[in-house]
């Protein structure tokens, strides 16, 4: 019984912590472009995401071996050093832009001064991280994104026609105008990307090593990925239908934060509205500090030096500065100006270029039977991994150029 | 060896600035990039619009309809800032035109709306005004 309150709160914390700012506007903008023809996006994301998930959670109970030791023990120190700097430097700035987004749902919750909520939210979530343990950061935040629910119930109460969403899970060549295409290419690498966001399975394989999950968890950990990954994606689904439903017969493509989130409450009420801005502001805070906190997991890792939450404070001095300074630096960057979706744009697509060198090197530790004992990856594991990995090189290598020939997804 | 390196050296001192300055210099725009253009201020009239008549049914909380507001009509005009600097042919000045002046006029509703949140009957007025400046702006993209 106790197992499976264990799993049950690890899929509600999965499903909760799902989605970031990048996925709501990203997702919404793409079904305000092109209805439902990017679900296949999102259906590939998800596979994606729970394999390599499945992986890093596997790789740590096994091997104890989380994320940045193994990209540094398989890539060597020059590369796994550029690969360090890359991640966190993207880390960073998706980091800055759920800071702003957090400043900006509650400037529209509260009608605060949003550069006072900015400074005075920052210093409350370093004081958050700070003083909880790590099992208390993950509930919290994973628990209240689940208010996040309340897109996916607007989009159903807007009776979307599911035989046409369905259809979207086969992809279309968009070949009517060539601006168009790239735009569907650009839309698709964007979701896509943001579906496999690296902080995720940074923190996600970390937390398995805090949480001292053993190889008799590992029923739990493939649970918590899988199902916790799936009805996260239906929440992303339906923010493509509210697009598609409320977006693009008005002609709106949603280039602020506040359009996608008013998206949740068009078809209810004002309740709708505050519990769309609730569930929005639990979803950023909570990747906000995921992105912090694996600034430090990584550098840790990768040098060899103590990490984690549940240690104390003087225990693992360099993690504590780094999580801290990866705030401080975050919120300087919002300060300075930088629009949070600008951020979400260019990190989302840089994050695509920085991928294949973080999901490689855990998928060679994952088949490596010499390490992973019996709890090797099988066949079938092996087989997908390559197959997501060699789209992932392909989306990382359509990424930049796509995002210069459409002008950062400008319909 | 010396002279060598600092010859490309030099010139390239030289093409820094020159090419900084080219590419700030006005860019000729394109049929395509004055539609894209004109797809935008349509796409914020029309939430201009359709957040207007949600603010109506009472739908919206006092901050968020102020907030998103206040957000839109920074969008607006920076959108109408990044027009003043769309450098277009001949032909498509026109349309520009018809673009920036709506843009204002929309920016004026967005304000006019802001100040006049519990005003069912200025609500109203300012969905019209804002209406016809889609309908304005959705023709000179389709007459492009």
């Amino acid at each position: 019984m106790k197992k499976l309150l264990g799993i049950t709160l690890g899929i509600m914390t999965a499903l909760g912590g799902f989605v970031d700012l990048g996925q709501i506007v990203f997702t919404t903008q793409a079904g305000s472009l092109f209805g439902y023809q990017l679900l296949w996006a999102i259906a590939l994301g998800t596979i994606a995401i729970i394999v390599y998930m499945e992986m890093c959670g596997r790789v740590a109970v096994v091997a104890h071996e989380p994320v940045f030791a193994v990209v540094r023990d398989r890539l060597g120190k020059r590369l796994g050093f550029a690969t360090l700097i890359a991640s966190n430097l993207l880390n960073l700035l998706t980091c800055a832009a759920e800071l702003g987004g957090i400043a900006i749902v509650i400037h529209l919750l509260t009608g605060w001064n949003e550069h006072l909520v900015l400074i005075g939210t920052t210093l409350i979530l370093i004081a958050f991280v700070f003083l909880c343990r790590f099992q208390w950061i993950e509930r919290v935040f994973g628990l209240s994104g689940l208010l996040m629910v309340v897109f996916a119930v607007s989009a159903v109460a807007l009776h979307p026609h599911w035989s046409n969403v369905v259809r979207g899970l086969i992809p279309t060549l968009e070949a009517a105008d060539s601006k168009r295409g790239l735009l569907y290419a650009y839309f698709g690498v964007g979701i896509f990307s943001a579906m496999l966001m690296e902080y995720e399975v940074h923190f996600y394989s970390s937390g398995a090593i805090e949480e001292d999950w053993k190889p008799e968890d590992l029923s739990e950990n493939f649970m918590v990925a899988s199902l916790g990954s799936v009805l996260g994606s239906l929440l992303t689904v339906g923010l493509l239908i509210l697009g598609a439903l409320i977006y693009l017969p008005r002609r709106i493509f949603p280039d602020l934060l506040s359009t996608a989130v008013f998206a949740a409450a068009f078809p209810l009420a004002q309740k709708a509205l505050v519990l769309a801005l609730l569930g929005t502001l639990a979803c950023i805070a909570g990747a906000a500090v995921e992105t912090a906190l694996s600034g430090g997991y990584n550098v840790c890792q990768f040098y060899d030096l103590p990490w984690g939450k549940n240690l104390a404070t003087r225990s693992a001095p360099a993690f504590t500065a780094i999580w801290i300074g990866m705030f401080a630096v975050a919120l300087i960057i919002v300060l300075a100006g930088v629009r949070p979706l600008q951020l979400v744009n260019f990190s989302i697509i840089f994050g695509m270029a920085v991928m294949p060198f973080t999901y490689y090197p855990i998928l060679r530790m994952a088949a490596d039977k010499n390490i992973m004992g019996k709890h090797v990856n099988t066949r079938l594991d092996t087989a997908l991994g390559v197959g997501l990995l060699v789209l992932i090189i392909l989306a990382a290598v359509a990424a930049f150029p796509l995002m210069v020939l459409t002008h950062a997804g400008r319909p | 060896m010396r002279p060598h390196v600092h010859l490309p050296l030099t010139r390239l001192l030289v093409m820094i600035p020159f090419t900084f300055l080219l590419g700030c210099a006005k860019k000729v725009a394109s049929r395509q990039d004055v539609q894209s253009d004109l797809i935008q201020s349509i796409s914020l009239a029309s939430e201009a619009e359709t957040f207007t008549s949600y603010i109506r049914q009472g739908h919206s909380t006092y901050y968020f309809a102020s907030g998103h507001l206040h957000y839109l009509l920074n969008e607006v005009n920076r959108t109408t800032q990044e027009l003043s600097k769309t450098n277009p042919s001949p032909d498509l000045r026109n349309a520009l035109n018809i673009d920036g002046v709506q843009l204002k006029l929309l920016a004026a509703q967005i304000e006019r709306i802001n100040r006049n949140l519990q005003h069912a009957d200025v609500l109203a007025d300012s969905e019209q005004q804002i209406r016809e400046v889609r309908m304005t702006l959705v023709q000179a993209n389709s007459s492009l």
